[in-house]
């Protein structure tokens, strides 16, 4: 799975496959989160959004941090709706 | 009464305050510049302020619009000489509520006054009124939490999401009111053998709530007891309920009731009343009065199971459509046939109002080819990520989804059944934990004309299906809940340690 880190921005190029993608697009998160306050995250090519990844951008957001996350997919658009995460998460369709 | 004076002129406030200790106020607050004042509106409440419109550094229209930040109870009255019109107009609109002359002879002050008094005391006593229906409201909330609560303890739905084998079985339970005549019940009693029912007591509010709660509270026991004694008999069950109901009725009430026995390829009924069974080839009627006072027999009637059949209450097929003057029955006679519970529900509020209690139960066989079956023994997550990197390559219909659903289900497997993470703030120590022991899993796909089924079977302690309900889904159960969205129907064994789950089978983009 590729990733790309831009400073605050993570771009997610591939499916999250595996547990050890989830952990690595995780980590990444983690790494931002040390410095920046806002978190942006671009699904380009992935319909799964595993959530683990999902239970820490809340944790985040809890500890004061602001997600932004734009995707490509539509039905994991329409899943983010359903999951009620739209506002919190800011999430717009690209 | 509690009244505040600003004014620049110490000279003026020191004859005004005098004057109203004359007239008996005791309580007055004198300000020779805004800002104090304004200090001393955020920590005290004051019912009356007189305001000059000509201060040193501002205006009294100023003063009103920062005293409005604060209160928006205290009468305010400007102090002012003026006759120009522009000027009443702005400080009316900017809240200032009377107009005083610095002038003003003592009879008509003492009117003013007594005046300020009476809307103070009437302001006070709404605001007594308003406490006191607050706290009526939060004691309400908190007797309908409670209440809630106990439905729900009372409500024996065991069979919410169930499967076992081919028979499945899903329910859906919507009241519109907390104490509400519709209520719902299905238990397991043994392989293949299960009670299913709904119960509507006629009327409304808690008079209906007592009947319909006590009848499933006595056939809860009642099955309950016959199981734990190996002497469970519908016929029986059915003539003691219809006698208790009798005798806990009043003169006037009447109770519909439809209680259905599944046991292996038979169904048998009861059915007072309510709705036809709709089955997947013709609908059956019921056969028994609605349950009165003066009701005197009862009927049991039984059929081959069929492969697929409703029971529902009123609420759904009595709604009215949103934008047609008609009932949501005619589109629930058109689409139940090939429709499981969350498209039924989906179409129900897409279409039409809820107006009254909903609650459907839904019984279904499946019937699906295999399409690829295979057994796997997992310790570790670089064991999961080989089984989720087999299905992304599979070439099927709704891969991505099927991918996805896996991806959750094994995630939770690895944390629960093969790191027994019950406590989620341990997950950060899952690399550096040991696994408890090897886990063996089998995955089956299956397929028919309209839907991929999924069965995923493990060998483990499984899970109390019930905690499905209370899940938080903040942090957790993020995961079931993401299942329930992508899929049509998600259905557990009575372990819960096995998951059926389908998805319509439809071409992605």
């Amino acid at each position: 799975m590729k990733i790309e880190k831009e400073n605050n921005k993570i771009i997610i190029l591939d499916p999250i496959v595996t547990i050890n993608d989830a952990e690595k697009v995780k980590n990444t998160i983690k790494e931002i989160a040390q410095n920046h306050n806002n978190i942006e995250i671009e699904i380009k090519n992935s319909f799964a959004f595993p959530s683990s990844i999902i239970s820490l951008l809340e944790k985040l957001k809890d500890s004061g941090k602001n997600i932004y996350i734009s995707v490509h997919d539509d039905i994991l658009y329409e899943l983010f709706n359903d999951l009620n995460l739209t506002k919190s998460f800011h999430i717009r369709k690209q | 009464m509690k009244i505040a004076i600003v004014d620049d002129s110490k000279s003026f406030l020191n004859l005004f305050k005098t004057l109203l200790n004359n007239l008996g106020y005791k309580h007055i607050y004198t300000f020779s510049n805004e800002n104090e004042l304004i200090k001393f509106l955020k920590e005290n409440e004051i019912d009356v302020i007189f305001i000059d419109y000509l201060l040193k550094t501002t205006t009294g229209i100023e003063v009103a619009k920062e005293i409005k930040n604060i209160t928006k109870e205290a009468i305010l009255v400007m102090l002012t000489s003026s006759k120009a019109k522009e000027i009443k107009q702005k400080a009316l609109e900017t809240g200032i509520d009377e107009f005083l002359n610095k002038d003003i002879d003592f009879i008509e002050l003492k009117a003013k006054l007594r005046m300020f008094e009476k809307l103070v005391e009437l302001k006070n006593k709404e605001k007594q009124k308003n406490i006191l229906l607050q706290k009526i409201l939060e004691y309400k909330d908190y007797q309908e939490n409670i209440t809630k609560l106990k439905h729900k303890k009372l409500i024996k739905n065991e069979l919410s999401n169930f499967f076992e084998d081919n028979y499945n079985i899903e329910t859906y339970y919507k009241p519109k009111d907390i104490l509400n005549g519709d209520t719902l019940f299905s238990i397991y009693i043994n392989k293949h053998e299960y009670i299913l029912g709904i119960i509507d007591a006629m009327g409304k509010g808690l008079s209906a709530f007592l009947t319909a709660i006590n009848s499933v509270s006595f056939l809860e026991y009642a099955i309950k007891k016959a199981v734990e004694y190996n002497d469970f008999n519908f016929y029986r069950l059915i003539n003691d309920f219809y006698n208790y109901a009798k005798s806990i009725l009043l003169e006037e009430e009447v109770l519909c009731a439809i209680i259905v026995y599944i046991k292996e390829d038979e169904l048998y009924y009861a059915n007072f009343g309510m709705f036809p069974i709709y089955t997947d080839t013709q609908k059956i009627l019921s056969n028994n009065q609605p349950i009165s006072k003066k009701t005197t027999s009862i009927k049991i009637d039984k059929i081959p199971l069929p492969s697929k059949f409703y029971i529902l209450s009123d609420g759904l097929v009595e709604a009215p459509l949103k934008n047609e003057n008609k009932p949501y029955y005619a589109r629930f006679i058109k689409i139940y046939k090939n429709s499981y519970l969350k498209n039924l529900i989906t179409d129900f509020e897409a279409n039409a109002n809820q107006n009254d209690d909903i609650s459907i139960i839904h019984f279904f066989k499946d019937n699906f080819t295999l399409l690829f079956a295979k057994e796997y023994t997992i310790s570790n997550s670089k064991d999961i990520d080989k089984i989720l990197k087999e299905f992304f390559s599979l070439e099927i219909s709704q891969k991505n989804k099927i991918h996805y659903i896996l991806h959750e289900l094994l995630t939770n497997t690895l944390e629960h059944a093969l790191y027994k993470i019950e406590d989620k703030k341990n997950k950060e120590f899952i690399k550096q934990m040991e696994p408890s022991s090897k886990i063996k899993l089998k995955i089956s796909l299956y397929k028919n004309e309209n839907f991929i089924k999924i069965l995923f079977e493990e060998e483990s302690e499984g899970f109390d299906p019930k905690i499905l309900d209370e899940i938080n889904c903040k942090y957790h159960g993020r995961g079931y809940k993401i299942i329930k969205s992508l899929c049509d129907v998600l259905l557990f064994n009575k372990n819960a340690n096995k998951v059926k789950i389908l998805i319509r089978n439809k071409n992605e983009n």
